[in-house]
């Protein structure tokens, strides 16, 4: 047997074994739950701290998305992908935990200060060839992440999912149950703001510096 | 392949999961001279590079009695709402008969009024033709009536405005 045919049926047999899972939860199996709490969790943990991009509050939300996928999963369809089900579930959770808490306020570019606009410059010569090249210090990382936090929490949800998460365009659109063309547009659009973010970042540095030399 | 078939190719050409070579080649040709192309590729790549160089390098990991307390909030939420729900499921199809019964009912009564007409006896040419039985204080006389002296004098004669000539002869 190839070593293809035996992933695929590694996968088969881990699928049946979640569906088995989930149908036993259904019938209020609480032990069935744990069970399936403890193979999603880790996973769970690592995209709210994505998303929210705080420690604090995690475990909360984890557990919110957690009681709200017990009481969902009767209408969960056992012939659509669970994956993007729990995905949508806590997508959702951190969205309005972000709503509530007002934290996806957009912070305007003239609230940085000069040392923001220094940083931003760096972090511009430091992105300009290939990701792999990325000088991974520190500073940079901040910079990334501050740069992160300037886009509006559902455009981030989408790049985040993308680019760490590498979900494909066909597990997005499932999850924010849209067309694969919608996704790449709001992808588009989501990238660009990050870009525009930096951008005016530059452009007050450049403001700045002629300011100094006149 | 149009430009814009192109363009919507990019997101998996970026992730290295188009579907076929064929299609990778000839975008990597139309890449060659298309400036916007190359621009949104670049743009990708530049903000995977942002996204990835972002990712917290070492989140909170669940507490090992995390599980329990998930189900323990489970047991708490459903000992609280199973009661409701049991209600709202059982009070739905006794109130959707109230909702039927009650649309039925204002439905005949809004087409009897509609459908009722009034009596002939109560139809009048003028205010002057109302029966005296009414009990009316004042003559009331419609203005046609007044274009036409005969008629006012022929029911005047008639008495058939005999609550005031009633009340006037008392006196």
């Amino acid at each position: 047997m190839g070593e293809a045919a035996s992933i695929i049926m590694a996968n088969a047999i881990l699928v049946g074994a979640e569906t088995e899972l989930i149908r036993r939860c259904r019938c209020g199996d609480h032990a069935a739950f744990e069970s399936l709490v403890k193979k999603h969790e880790r996973r769970i943990f690592g995209l709210i701290h994505q998303i929210i991009r705080s420690s604090k509050d995690v475990e909360d939300i984890a557990q919110e998305v957690f009681v709200k996928l017990y009481f969902s999963l009767p209408k969960f369809r056992m012939d659509s992908s669970f994956d993007a089900w729990i995905y949508r579930i806590t997508v959702n959770q951190c969205y309005d935990f972000l709503r509530k808490e007002k934290r996806h306020a957009q912070v305007t570019m003239s609230e940085l200060t000069e040392e923001d606009a220094s940083r931003f410059e760096s972090l511009e010569s430091a992105t300009q060839p290939t990701p792999t090249d990325f000088d991974k210090t520190l500073e940079v990382k901040q910079i990334a992440d501050r740069l992160l936090r300037l886009i509006h929490p559902r455009d981030r949800m989408l790049l985040v999912l993308k680019e760490v998460e590498q979900l494909s365009i066909e597990e997005l659109a499932d999850i924010f149950r849209t067309s694969r063309s919608a996704i790449k547009l709001r992808l588009f659009r989501a990238r660009r703001q990050l870009q525009a973010a930096c951008q005016k970042g530059r452009k007050r540095l450049k403001r700045k510096s002629s300011h100094v030399t006149s | 392949m149009s430009h814009r078939k192109f363009q919507s190719l990019l997101e998996e050409y970026a992730d290295k999961s188009l579907p076929d070579t064929k299609s990778s080649r000839e975008l990597e040709e139309h890449l060659r001279w298309c400036a916007e192309c190359r621009n949104q590729l670049s743009l990708i790549e530049w903000t995977r590079g942002i996204i990835r160089m972002a990712r917290p390098e070492q989140g909170p990991m669940p507490e090992p009695g995390f599980s329990r307390n998930v189900i323990n909030e489970v047991i708490k939420q459903d000992y609280l709402w199973r009661p409701l729900r049991l209600i709202a499921i059982r009070a739905i199809p006794v109130m959707a008969l109230l909702a039927v019964i009650l649309g039925v009912l204002a439905y005949q009564q809004a087409s009897s009024l509609f459908t009722q007409q009034a009596p002939d006896s109560v139809l009048v040419d003028t205010y002057a033709d109302l029966p005296t039985t009414w009990g009316q204080d004042r003559t009331i006389i419609s203005d046609t009536v007044f274009q036409d002296r005969d008629r006012v004098v022929d029911i005047l004669m008639e008495g058939r405005l005999g609550g005031t000539s009633e009340r006037n002869g008392k006196k």
